[in-house]
Order: C-alpha cells, then structure tokens, then sequence
C-alpha cells in the first residue's frame, strides 16, 4: 500500500465543509487550514471497537472498512502467509452460516487437521515416505468428499451478493488486514448482523482446499509475473532482520505446510474488537446506526488469550550497496529501493515530495532528463512506502531500459540526476508544483465511500489516528526546498541502496 | 506492485458499471424503512442470526442536460456543486479498428503525440508545464472503437484549461522529437506484450477469434516502427472531428458559460471522414493456440464471438453471464472450479458488444499439472450451462442481485455522467437507467437459457493457453493445437 496515496484519499471530503478552499497556493490555502476536519462521529463499543462514522446524506450507498492492525510481518516464525489464509478463511462462512450442520461438520475438522499435521510431520522426515503420504493424500480426499454433504459453498458472499454487495473483498499487506464490502444504503443493518456473526462464530473450513488456492494465488501473482519476482526479490534482498523481507502471501513451503489450528490461534491472539477499526461512510446516519451496532458488532467479545505482542526485529543500517539478480524470460527492468524511516517522520514527508519531483507527470525531473532527453528509458517511476510504513520501509525507484542502453549506464545517469539534488536541492517552483498534484490527489485519487472508509481505517488501525488522513497536507505543507536536499543527501545514497534486475536467461 | 494479496481479484471482474467516486447531489432517492426479517440457516452450535432488513431505495436517475454545438458535437452536463471540480471528456468514433493494414497501433501512438507533441502556439514543454503547473491531469487514448480526450481540474481553472484542450484536439503539433520518443516507447510496450501470460493471451484471443478483421489486429514492434511523423499528422486529420462525437462535462459549472465558450472553441470544427462499414469478424475456432512459456501459472483464455450491441439478447445474456462466471464468488465456474477442487485463484465471464458481433471469454488461470482438470471442469460447465441455462432460483437471486446493485452507479456524479456518456456515445436510448432494473427483472428462466445456449453453443471457439512446454499434449485431447512462437506472426488456422 502506497503510504501516499492511503493518507490523501479523504480530503475531498473537506469541500463538504469548505466550498471556497482552493489548493492552488500555499497563500490561499492557509486560512483554510485551520478549519480541516471531517465531520466523522467517533464511538468507542462497549467491547472496545473503535468506529468512525462519515455520513453522505444522498448517497444512496454505504461503504464499510473493517481493519485489524494485523498483517504479514506478524506470522509466526515458518508461518509466512499465515495472516493472509487467516483472511482468506473469513470468508468460509460461521457455525451457521456456509454449513448444514457443524455439529456433523465439526468431527470431520478435526480429523482433516490430523491428517494435515501427519502430512507436514511425515514431509519434515529426513526421508519422507511416498506411500505413507499417498495413503494421507486419499484419507484427506475421502475427509473432504464426505465434508462436501455439509457444506453450503460461499454463502457468506452468496448473501451479500443477493442484497447488492459490490466490492465485497479483503486484502492483507505486510501491516494490516482490511475487510471490504458496499452495500445499498438500506442494508445497513444486514452488515451489522453478518459481521457479528463472521466475528463471533467463524469456522475455518475447507481450510487445506484453500491453501492450493493462495497457491495459485502467488504462482499467478508472483511467480509468473515479471514485475512480482522483482519486487519480491528487492524486498528479500533490501531487508535482512526486519519482517519486510518475507513476502505477505508467504514463501511456497510455508503456504503448503499452513495448519487450521494455527489460524484459529492466530486470530484469537489478533483479532480482537478491542484492537479493531471498522469505518463507515455513506448514506447513513450515526445515531441511527451506533444503537444497532451496540448490539451487534458491540456484543463480539474480545478472546481471553493475551493479545500477540508485536516484536519485530529492526533492520540494522545497511552498510553497502546490495544487488540482486532474477532471471525471468521478459524484457529487463529495474528496482531499486533505499531504506527509509516509516510515517510519520518527517523526512519521510519530504522523500514523499522528491518523489513526485522526480517522476510525477512530463514536466518532472526524471520524465524531463531521462526519457523525453536522453531516452534512456521507456517508462519510469517513483514510490515511498514499500511494502509497509509501520516499520522503516523503501523508498522504491523502478525503471524499463530504452533498448540499446545497459541498465547500468542508466542507474549512472540516474545516480547524476540525484547528485545534482544533493548538491543543488530542487526549486521552490517545483516543490509547489509537487503540492499541486499531491493536493490534486486528494482530491481526484481516491473519493469514492469505500476509499474512504478503508483511509479512515487505515489510518486509525497503523497509525493511531484517522485525523492523519488530513493533517498529512499541512505537514507537506511545512517543507522546504532545503527539506527535500537534505533527505536526498541522506537517504538516497549508494550504500544504503539495493538494486534489483530483471534480465531474460541465457539461451 | 504486488505487495498486497486479496481474497479475490476483482480487477479481473469486469462490471458493467463501473465506480469511482464523489457524492451526488441532485439525485433523489427515499429509503423506506420497514422490517423484514431473513432467516438465515440455524442448525449449528451458535444460534443462526436474524437480520433485520429495510425495503427497496427508490432510486431516481437524475436529468442529465444535453445540448448540441454547430459543429454536432453533443454536451452533456451533469451539475455537481459539492466540490470545487470538473471533469470533461470527449468521445470520438473510430479508433483502433481505424489503423490501416501494416500501420497497427498507429491510433494508439496518434493519441500520445497528441498529448505529449505540443498544442496551439505552445512547444511541448510548455504545454506540459501550462497543465502541470496547475495539477490538470489531461489525456487522449484509443479503444478498438473511440478515441478519448480529457481532463480533470478545479473549477476555476476551467475557463484557462480549456482553450489548451480545444488546441490539443485542434491544432496539435505532433513535434518530431517527441514523436520519436512515444514511437520508441509504444515499441517498447508493445513488445513486452510477450513477457506476460495475461497480455500475450489477451493479443492472441483478439487474433484468433476476431480473424480478418480490424477488430482482431494488433500492433506488434514492426507495424510501429513502420508509422513516420506525416502518418501520424494524416490519421488524425482523417479521423479526429466533431461527427458522432460526445462531450461529457461533469462538476461545478456554470453552465451556459461553458457551453458559450465551448461553441467559441469547436463550433467551426470541421467533420471526420465517415466511418466505414465493417464486415463480421471470422472466428479461426475451434482451435487451440499455445504459446510456450516457462510460468507456473498457466493463463487461459476460452472464447467465442458474442452479441452485437443492441442485440435484444443483451440483457437475458448479461442476466445468463452473472450466473455463469460474472458474478464472482456465487458463479458456477467459480464454484466448480476454485471453491470445490482449488485449481484456479480467479475464473471470469465476460460478454462485450461492438458494432459488430462482440466476445464472450472466459478468462483464468492454472497451476501447470491440473491444466487437464480445468478444461475439463470449465467445459463441463460450459457445456451443461449450454444445455439447460440457469436454474429458476439462480435466476432469481441473480435478477435480486443486479437489481440491488444498481444503486452502485449512484455513488457519485462523475462515475454516473461517465456511464451515461458511454451509453449515448453508443446509441442506448436516452431512458435506458431508468428502465434496466425493469429489463433485468423481466428476463425469465426460458429467455436466459436461450441467450446462453446460442452462444455456448458454437462450434467454433478458441482456446488460448500459456505455459511450459511439456502441456502441448494436455492439450492436445481438446482439439487440434497450435504452437505460436510470437504473438506477432500471423496465426496459422485449420486446414
């Protein structure tokens, strides 16, 4: 999730309230500044969930966001991915929805999990036995025929679905996991119920069926995909120590030897309504709607394990260039990511706004120099924030070479572009240029209610607090042209850079 | 980048009605609150929930204002007040399908001149820095069957905006060095075509079932590298005019203002060349077209020509899609082939219209060593779909669903201007948001399996497969297989 873009998405909103802010000049802007605010209710349920509310009267609509400060970089150790089945698993429906009977359910479970755990023991073996595992292969297609009788496939969605649900979808990054779903706005009170219910009473089946779809998922996603092996490779060769450098849907071995009990144990420790966020926004209002919740969602009770305690380990300063080399059969391309601090540092502000200089629209610095000038490039662009912003995280560059032109000789032009920065900084014209389009963003990027609700989510589950999503402009608004040289200067060094290639193998 | 995973790729699922954002004021709609209670399934060990829901959202379409320039270009406003913003675009006939035999991607390369080569009195670096200064996103692109042009800025930069948008469409520059930039950049996208399954798929399903016609072509490095500057320069003065063209202008406007300044711009633009009449495309199926590559996801495309826009099966099929692959979760193919056996992360149906008879695809992906069992699900499904059509029940959920979500077009005002410019731009008639919920609902089960059955039912489809090497004998007891070893040779067809 680009930092970026998750902090702007709302400002549009601010127009509601203040018709005559125009973003075009710092000047005009400043009066305004002071009245930013959203009018979102807060209430804190009974059990601890937090709820922010933002009514649209007219919006025939409702969007909500419900959000765990939970994600990747908290699987447990041989575990990667765990967090993103855990989410896959949401969807598999309760003890009463998705089922016939869990009564007659729950026994073939359990015998499933056994079969499953035999499975990882016989392949942790020095020399595993192939009719050993053949045997446990067909006991796991006869468990699963015979779980076939009692299962109601997908009804979760089926019933969302049948009442209008669009988006209904769920994503997990490397800091936080995000339910999704909008409704017609007079089915407010469906959501309440079905997500009391998923909270409160989920079942976890057909959970080893699902591993072979994330399977899928990442040979789709990653494996077969020029620009995931890329990005996979920067993030495992960037990072060393810190969580980052496991990918968020998990190493293949891992997703293959995942266990249901872990994931029930997982969300226990993980996803509690004390910790959670569910955001609203759309054609509802919050004194209606706040009593519902109070009996529904407000009834979910927190689980009695302690909650994970979350203990990454922090990446030490890299001490020299890195680069890493994927062979993959496509034209190259180039990543290159340097270690920068997470939100909401300052300076990681400021390396937002070089960003935009440097890539953001034909008149920036990189499109100028290096594609419209020297061609050495036929596209090429800029991000913060990868792959999460809870813990320091990258400041990511990538790049296709014009062909003709060896990736090298372009990371030379490149590093003299970001010399001259570090030596000479940027413009005033183009530090307000680059708050132009970041105000821009705000405004065009991402306003429909569901980007909403999920920035006013996210915000409050990663970053503690939803009022970011505004106050992300006046801290753009601080920097100066001296702000943007520094950082350069100090982030986008070589020795703290990792350089990943993407070159087509050897015939 | 992928550094998010999500339990479902929604992005492949193409919605007829697509979203983005803001709030609508001028749309009326009136929640009547009563209280139905749906009982959900209750045998298990914690106690089933109720849910309490609200009748229907009387849901009215507000009046969009049309209006038409000397020239015939037709405006249509859509008044939002709610934020200081515009949002224009201009619709165009023609597009890729315009590109003359050995020049494909000439539209395509047209539209980024347009943009990047420098406009009225303006050098392209100006131009540039004229938009950007002010944050205005604007753009022009091609489909197979319209050129676009817009932008996107604050409302008091209009009146300034729009003289630079009126010089983009009319007095382009197409600057040579710029020329030569786009040229090598649309080569190069072009030719990383082939290092994805999904795109290299998607240019061989366009080949192998809209054969022989512009429909099908696409650009390939030779075809660009063949357009000089004057080919540029003479398709755009051929084929960019005000006949048959739609503006949209959506946002805080005033009105009349606009529309003065508006004629002032392109009221003496001067009409395109007419249109030529196009032949029915030819499908090559039944075939099998296999594109080697060393993946361990293999994509597959499977297809055969669809309807034409207007067909009156339009609905019953879109109603009959929903419940085959269109749906997501609750489709059959989706059911059949990811819940129940875990081969694929996502399967789609798609049906698109043109002028002439459009696509039906489905569209998904494999691990390599279950390529067999996804065919052989997917036809099945196909097949039995084919035959006997939805079930009244899936029918009728899926009537409740479409009906439910049309409120989704609803969220904001510039989604729904964009939405309803296209239906103009196309010809739908003019009550065609008012009457599409009673449409769906009228659709019945004999009319559904109808619509599916006609079109299941050719002979001559196409299957597209990427992958490793070894699945060409997979694939070989589908039907007689093709190897292609470039996406941009022409493809061999049945003797």
């Amino acid at each position: 999730m680009r930092l970026f873009c998750k902090r702007f998405c709302v400002f549009a909103l601010i127009f509601t309230a203040l018709a005559a802010f125009s973003p075009l000049s710092a000047q005009e802007t400043t009066d305004a500044d002071s009245n930013f605010n959203l009018p979102v209710v807060e209430k804190v349920l009974q059990n601890g969930l937090t709820v922010l509310i933002l009514e649209r009267p007219g919006v025939p609509v409702v969007s909500f966001s419900l959000m765990q400060p939970v994600g990747a970089q908290d699987a447990p150790k041989g575990k990667t991915g765990l967090p993103h089945m855990l989410e896959h698993m949401m969807f598999k429906g309760t003890e009463t929805v998705g089922t016939l009977s869990y009564a007659k359910e729950k026994p073939i479970l359990d015998e499933m999990d056994k079969v499953a755990q035999e499975t990882n023991d016989e392949n942790e073996k020095l020399q595993p036995s192939t009719e050993r595992l053949k045997a446990l292969a067909d006991q796991m297609e006869k468990l699963e025929q015979e779980h076939h009788q009692v299962v109601v496939k997908d009804e979760l969605s089926a019933i969302y679905t049948q009442n209008g649900g669009q988006s209904l979808n769920a994503w997990t990054s490397q800091d936080a996991t995000n339910y999704t779903i909008t409704l017609p706005a007079n089915k407010f009170n469906l959501y309440a119920t079905i997500e009391q219910d998923r909270l409160s009473h989920p079942v976890f089946r057909e959970f080893y069926s699902e591993r072979n779809v994330v399977a899928q998922e990442r040979r789709w996603r990653t494996e077969s995909n020029p620009e995931g092996k890329l990005s996979e490779a920067l993030e495992s060769t960037a990072f060393s120590a810190s969580p980052y450098k496991d990918p968020a849907i998990g190493w293949m071995s891992d997703i293959m030897k995942l266990m249901r009990p872990d994931a029930e144990a997982f969300y226990h420790q993980t996803y509690r309504p004390d910790q959670g966020v569910l955001a609203i926004v759309g054609g509802v209002q919050a004194k209606d709607i706040i009593p519902i919740l109070e009996k529904t969602l407000g009834q979910v009770p927190n689980p009695t394990v302690p909650p994970l305690k979350k203990n990454w380990t922090k990446e030490p300063p890299q001490e020299g260039q890195k680069t890493v080399h994927v062979y993959f059969d496509a034209d190259p391309m180039v990543m290159m990511g340097w270690h920068m601090p997470n939100f909401p540092h300052a300076d990681g502000l400021a390396l937002d706004v070089l960003s935009d200089i440097l890539t953001t629209g034909n008149t920036s610095r990189l499109m100028q120099h290096l594609l419209f000038g020297k061609k050495l490039v036929t596209s090429i662009s800029t991000e913060t924030g990868f792959p999460g912003d809870r813990s320091p995280n990258l400041f990511v560059l990538s790049f296709n070479p014009a062909p003709g032109h060896s990736a090298d000789s372009i990371v030379s032009a490149i590093d003299a572009e970001i010399a001259d920065i570090q030596n000479n900084g940027v413009t005033q014209a183009e530090l307000d240029r680059a708050r132009r389009n970041i105000e821009s963003a705000f405004l065009w990027g991402k306003i429909s209610t569901s980007d909403l609700a999920q920035d006013l989510a996210y915000n409050q589950a990663v970053h503690g607090d939803w009022r970011y999503v505004t106050r992300y402009m006046d801290m753009v608004r601080a920097l100066t042209p001296d702000d943007i040289k520094k950082v350069a200067a100090e982030y986008l060094t070589s020795e703290n850079r990792t350089i990943a290639y993407l070159e087509r193998p050897a015939k | 980048m992928n550094y998010e995973f999500s339990i479902l790729n929604f992005s492949s699922f193409n919605s007829k009605f697509k979203i983005q954002n803001l709030k609508l004021k001028g749309i009326l709609f009136s929640a009547v609150v009563g209280w139905i209670t749906v009982f959900l399934p209750s045998i298990g060990f914690s106690k089933a929930p109720f849910v309490p829901e609200t009748a229907p959202l009387n849901i009215q379409v507000p009046a969009f204002d049309v209006k038409t320039l000397t020239c015939g270009i037709k405006v249509i406003f859509l008044k939002s007040d709610e934020m200081p913003l515009v949002s224009i675009n201009l619709m165009i006939p023609g597009g890729s399908i315009l590109d003359p035999e050995g020049q494909e991607g000439l539209g395509s390369l047209m539209t980024s001149c347009l943009r990047n080569g420098g406009a009225g009195d303006l050098s392209p670096e100006a131009f540039d820095a004229a938009l950007e200064n002010k944050a205005v996103d604007m753009s022009a692109s091609v489909d197979k069957e319209s050129f676009s042009a817009g932008f996107k800025c604050l409302s008091r930069d209009l009146p300034e905006v729009l003289p630079l948008f009126a010089d983009m469409l009319r007095r382009p520059q197409f600057n040579i060095k710029r020329f030569e930039t786009d040229k090598a950049d649309s080569i190069d996208e072009v030719s990383r075509l082939e290092d994805t399954p999904d795109a290299l798929t998607r240019v061989l399903f366009s080949k192998a079932l809209l054969d022989q016609s512009p429909y099908g072509h696409s650009a390939s490095p030779k075809s660009l590298s063949l357009v000089k500057q004057g080919d540029v320069l003479k398709f755009y003065q051929a084929h960019l005019g005000p006949a048959g063209s739609v503006l949209e202008v959506t946002g805080n406007v005033d009105e009349e203002k606009v529309l003065a300044q508006l004629e002032s711009l392109f009221g003496d633009w001067t009409a395109q060349e007419k249109l030529p009449d196009y032949a029915e495309a030819k499908s090559l199926g039944p075939v099998i077209y296999f594109y080697p590559k060393q993946v361990s996801q293999v994509f597959i495309r499977f297809g055969v020509l669809g309807l034409k826009r207007h067909d009156p099966q339009d609905i019953p099929l879109s109603v009959a899609n929903y419940i085959l692959g269109g749906s997501g979760f609750t489709s059959r193919l989706m059911h059949q082939i990811r819940s129940d056996r875990g081969l694929a992360y996502f399967v789609d149906s798609v049906t698109v219209p043109f002028n002439i008879r459009g696509i039906f695809e489905v569209i998904g992906g494999t691990r390599p060593d279950s390529v067999k069992e996804y065919l052989t699900v997917m036809f099945q499904v196909l097949n039995d779909f084919a035959k006997t059509g939805p079930t009244e029940s899936e029918l009728q959920q899926a009537q409740k669903s479409m009906v439910e979500e049309f409120a989704y077009n609803f969220e904001s005002p510039f989604a729904l201007a964009d939405y309803h410019t296209s239906l103009t731009f196309n010809g739908y008639p003019d009550d065609y948001l008012q009457t599409y919920r009673d449409k769906v609902k009228a659709v019945t089960q004999v009319q559904a399996a109808s619509a599916a059955s006609a079109i299941l039912s050719q002979k001559d489809w196409v299957l597209i497969v990427a992958g490793p090497e070894e699945l060409e004998k997979d694939l070989e007891a589908f039907g007689t297989v093709h190897k292609v070893t470039s996406i941009f040779d022409p493809l061999v067809s049945n003797p």
